[in-house]
Order: structure tokens, then C-alpha cells, then sequence
């Protein structure tokens, strides 16, 4: 099911951010882009980690990004970007990202579906660090693609 | 001491992200170990992607065990914790 959502252009590597709120404009980028989202969900998915706090990095190195779906979401949608240089979020626990997703959900139940499966993807050993090293999108499309095929 | 207890997922958007992290963060309270039940799966209530993998939406049921010394206590606060959160979704 992510892979249905998450395709090449979807996914951006080496990318050059700051701070977290250019994390959030980055991966937000890439689904504006694609027309999946309006430019006001990029803001909501920033103003939701300035009000909730940083609980949106939800394992060692992993940020899971997004707001909620009347902020601006065209369609389901999922991005992934991996950062060239790892990103504080303040989260003392899981910090310092190094990959970052963003999604939009126009449907609840299909989200936890999708998120369900993300997370069984990013429980495997070392899967955030070996995607935060790979090359090309397509590299990471066949990783996540072989570890669902293990399920 | 070993304790468990059903509940049913009352909110819209099930356990995602945001209550999944504020369980966890009370979870790691306690001294039991505790874990969610959902169907065949069962994981540790101390990773916010654990439970997230569980894919428990509206309607669900799903059990809560807790053990060690502190087992009853952190049933009940835990329980009273998540009903408390899905009333404020």
C-alpha cells in the first residue's frame, strides 16, 4: 500500500536542510509539487510541531510529518526525503533525523493502513540507516519493496 | 503480577501518531513491562512505531497487559489515560 502512494517522485536524496522547519518545506515540497497538496499544508504539518511538540520523530532518525487532512490535502499522498546532513527536531529521545516523510491523508482508515505498514518497514534492523545512505530513489523503492515481500 | 485489559479504539482516526506518543510517554512511567494486544500481534508499548505497526483503527479492540511490580496500577492509569485521549481527538 505505500508503495502505491510512495513513487520515484515522491522521493528526494541528499537534501540539504538547516532546521527542521526546511525539513517540513522540503518533504512538503515534493507533494506540492505533484499536486497532491495545497501550499497551506506545508504551513498546518510546521504549525502542528510548534503546538504538539516534536512528537512527530517517532523512532531513532525518523520524522513522520503531516497535518490534518481539511489543511489542505488534494489526495493520499506520501514523500520521503533523506537529508545530507542529520537535523535536530528536539526530540531528546530520537534525534537527530536523518529521513523524513511527510503524508496526507484524505481517508482515515486507509492512513492507519498505510502508517501500519510504514512503521512494520522502518522496524526492520538498521532500515533507517541503510536508507539514509542509499543512492537513488529507486534503490529505496526496491529496499522497501523487499522488505514488504518478507511479510 | 500479570494484568490485562480490553479497550476499544473510540476515535476517528484510531491510535495514530499524536496519542500513540503521548501513551508512550506514559508508558515510560511505569516500571512494568507493557504491551499492546491487537489480533495475532502483539508488541512493546514503549515504541511509538510498535504501535503504530499495530494499524488499529475505530472500532478495534485492543488489550493491554502490563507486568511487574506495579502491574495494577499502571493498568488502570494507562486505560484511563487512553479513554481521556480519545474523548479530546
Amino acid at each position: 500500500m505505500i508503495l502505491d502512494l510512495l513513487q520515484k517522485k515522491n522521493i528526494a536524496v541528499n537534501v540539504e536542510a538547516a532546521d527542521w522547519k526546511e525539513v517540513v518545506a522540503e518533504t512538503g515540497k515534493l507533494l506540492l509539487e505533484a499536486g497532491q497538496i495545497e501550499k497551506r499544508y506545508i504551513e498546518a504539518m510546521k504549525q502542528s510541531i510548534i503546538d504538539n511538540g516534536p512528537y512527530v520523530v517517532i523512532g531513532k532518525g525518523i520524522a513522520l510529518l503531516h497535518a490534518r487532512p481539511e489543511d489542505g490535502v488534494k489526495e493520499n499522498c506520501l514523500s520521503l526525503i533523506t537529508l545530507a546532513e542529520p537535523v535536530e527536531f528536539g526530540n531528546k529521545n530520537n534525534d537527530p533525523v536523518k529521513i523524513a516523510f511527510a503524508f496526507g491523508t484524505v481517508d482515515n482508515e486507509k492512513h492507519v493502513k498505510t502508517i501500519s505498514e510504514l512503521s512494520v518497514v522502518l522496524m526492520e534492523e538498521s532500515a533507517v540507516d541503510n536508507i539514509a545512505e542509499m543512492g537513488s530513489a529507486g534503490e529505496i523503492l526496491s529496499y522497501i519493496e523487499d522488505i514488504l515481500a518478507q511479510q | 503480577m500479570t494484568v490485562e485489559k480490553n479497550v476499544e479504539i473510540t476515535n476517528e482516526t484510531g491510535l495514530h501518531a499524536r496519542p500513540a506518543s503521548k501513551f508512550v510517554q506514559k508508558v515510560g512511567t511505569f516500571k512494568s513491562d507493557v504491551t499492546i494486544i491487537y489480533g495475532e500481534k502483539e508488541v512493546n508499548a514503549k515504541s511509538i512505531m510498535g504501535v503504530l505497526s499495530l494499524g488499529v483503527s475505530q472500532g478495534n479492540e485492543i488489550i493491554i497487559k502490563c507486568k511487574g511490580e506495579d502491574a495494577e496500577t499502571a493498568l488502570e492509569e494507562l486505560v484511563n489515560f487512553l479513554h481521556e485521549q480519545m474523548a479530546e481527538e
